[in-house]
């Protein structure tokens, strides 16, 4: 039986989803201090370095996709192709592909369960979405909350494999909030978690990347319509709905069909566009993304029985750090012999 | 002689019960988590990361654990639960994704003196997939395992008794069987003559472990 992609975040989802609040929880294990120490300050799982890497790793058949070997790294913060602009008056115009993702409805989780509890859940589904994002080149610019923000694209990237790279993304966190956690929540009887994510493309003439705050308290960030207009559009997506922005859609010529024209809802009156500037003609739209509609096409990905999703193409890429780590295999090997029953 | 195994010479702290134990297998294994008891077996899941020294990942291996009710004298079973290893003889999984980490009788000894979960993965999980990514990668020189089911019953018994000789080890085992207990000075079950003290009591103490129907039945390896 083939695995499910995202596995590793599910079994551990389910595991935390299974804890109850711990005043409900039997008192006196009978290990003391260890206990309390335990109890005041939790260990947070999902930050653990191993854990991430292996989990990243357990995304491999992405690669298939993606047609690159990711590694595993971890970043955060100003995009490498433009951290020249950290701490300077400079800036400098370039197109960007930006995604804002958001996690909604965790509140409802307090209810059951205590705040390391929610902690473990929310950051494991947030992790899932940035590891996705690294498979997609994606640079993870900043997290908010439940959401991340994330830039596809830059120096040496196309701008086509850019928005292409930002719409799988986009395709697989939805999948795996939608698919793969659909019943785990429900059957601890909480709100089921969904994402909210918008996507839009800024062309170079567009988009400004500069510094922005003072000293360290500053990022290199972009000033685009485009990007403030990916985090309006998240805001309008359905449950587990992806909204783009329509300067995507010339990137996507010949698959219109995965786009349906969406009106902009702004305080229950509906209006043509999402943004506009009349005196100039300007008026932008906004669609919305059929992402299972574009995995299921997808010439890489079929779907099982089971209704996962399989790879086509190689899927296993040597593991490196088996050959960097020869000599210490073979120390630990040493005078050991298994057995078969 | 079997080498000696010692589970505990690299711990630093106390182990006194199954929540200690517990609470020290999880934060030395964060890819593990506890699942509970299901009829009075303790179910550890998640993954085990082989790392190398300097803490970096090697490879993660999809496991099951689980520690049979007579913990801390009970061997646990440890479960493959992904594809990475092919459920094959030759990486010692049965197809049900039993991995057999350690001879039946070695591991009997290991749970007969008392086994915590922490030493266990501490020490065989390291060394059985470490085994397992060399024999992937044809790496094969330095592999050693015992032979399948009776073939490496044969092999343990022969190691034991430092000898290959069919004839003696049959001896030394009638013999083991038929003794009520095994007292220092009494003749040596092999028949070379000597005390046991000076000759094979460690051996006759290591079969204590297993039960004498099942060394019973391998009397019959050696006819």
């Amino acid at each position: 039986m083939k695995e499910k992609l995202y596995k590793n975040y599910v079994d551990d989802i389910a595991h935390y989803l299974r804890q109850g609040k711990k005043d409900n929880l039997e008192k006196g294990f009978g290990y003391g201090q260890l206990n309390e120490k335990l109890a005041s300050h939790p260990k947070m799982l999902w930050s653990d370095k191993t854990k991430n890497e292996a989990n990243f790793r357990s995304l491999g058949a992405l690669n298939t996709v993606t047609g690159l070997n990711a590694k595993y790294e971890e970043k955060l913060g100003a995009h490498p192709g433009f951290s020249h602009l950290k701490t300077t008056n400079g800036s400098e115009y370039h197109y960007i592909v930006s995604m804002f993702a958001d996690v909604r409805n965790s509140t409802g989780l307090f209810k059951k369960y205590d705040p390391d509890v929610v902690a473990n859940i929310c950051r494991t589904i947030q992790l899932a979405a940035i590891h996705t994002c690294w498979y997609f080149d994606g640079y993870v610019h900043r997290l908010q909350g439940d959401g991340l923000m994330v830039y596809f694209g830059g120096k040496g990237t196309t701008k086509q494999k850019a928005v292409d790279n930002a719409l799988m993304a986009a395709s697989f966190i939805s999948y795996f909030v939608k698919n793969d956690l659909r019943n785990l929540f429900e059957e601890q009887g909480v709100n089921r978690i969904y994402t909210r994510i918008g996507i839009d493309f800024g062309d170079d003439k567009d988009t400004l990347w500069h510094n922005a705050g003072i000293g360290e308290c500053s990022e290199v960030t972009t000033t685009s319509l485009h990007t403030s207009l990916a985090c309006k559009m998240q805001a309008q997506a359905e449950s587990n709905g992806v909204v783009v922005g329509d300067n995507i859609l010339s990137y996507k010529s010949t698959h219109k069909d995965y786009f349906v024209y969406k009106k902009y809802k702004k305080n229950g009156d509906e209006q043509p566009y999402v943004y506009e500037i009349p005196d100039e003609g300007f008026r932008y739209k906004q669609h919305d993304f059929s992402w299972e509609k574009y995995l299921k096409n997808h010439p890489q990905i079929q779907e099982d029985e089971e209704g996962n999703l399989v790879f086509i193409g190689p899927s296993i890429i040597p593991n490196i750090g088996v050959q960097q780590n020869i000599n210490y295999l073979q120390q630990n090997v040493t005078g050991y012999k298994p057995y078969l029953k | 002689m079997l080498p000696d195994i010692n589970l505990i010479s690299n711990r630093r702290f106390k182990i006194r019960n199954f929540q200690e134990d517990k609470a020290a297998t999880l934060e030395a294994n964060p890819g593990l988590r506890y699942d509970g008891k299901i009829d009075k077996i303790s179910r550890f899941s998640g993954n085990f990361y082989l790392t190398n020294p300097n803490g970096e990942l090697i490879e993660s291996f999809g496991i099951i654990i689980l520690i049979p009710k007579m913990y801390p004298n009970a061997f646990p079973v440890v479960v493959s639960v992904n594809n990475k290893i092919e459920k094959t003889d030759e990486f010692h999984i049965s197809k049900d994704g039993e991995i057999c980490v350690e001879h039946t009788y070695v591991a009997n000894k290991l749970a007969n003196a008392s086994l915590r979960l922490y030493d266990f993965i501490n020490y065989y999980l390291p060394r059985y997939f470490s085994w397992v990514l060399l024999k992937q990668n044809g790496i094969t020189e330095n592999l050693q395992e015992w032979g399948h089911r009776d073939k490496g019953t044969i092999q343990v018994y022969e190691t034991l008794l430092d000898t290959s000789d069919k004839g003696m080890i049959k001896q030394f085992l009638e013999r083991y069987l038929s003794a009520v207990k095994i007292r220092r000075n009494d003749k040596c079950y092999c028949g070379n003559g000597r005390k046991l003290k000076q000759c094979h009591r460690e051996a006759a103490l290591f079969l204590k472990s297993t039960s004498k129907k099942i060394i019973e039945k391998d009397i019959a390896l050696f006819s």
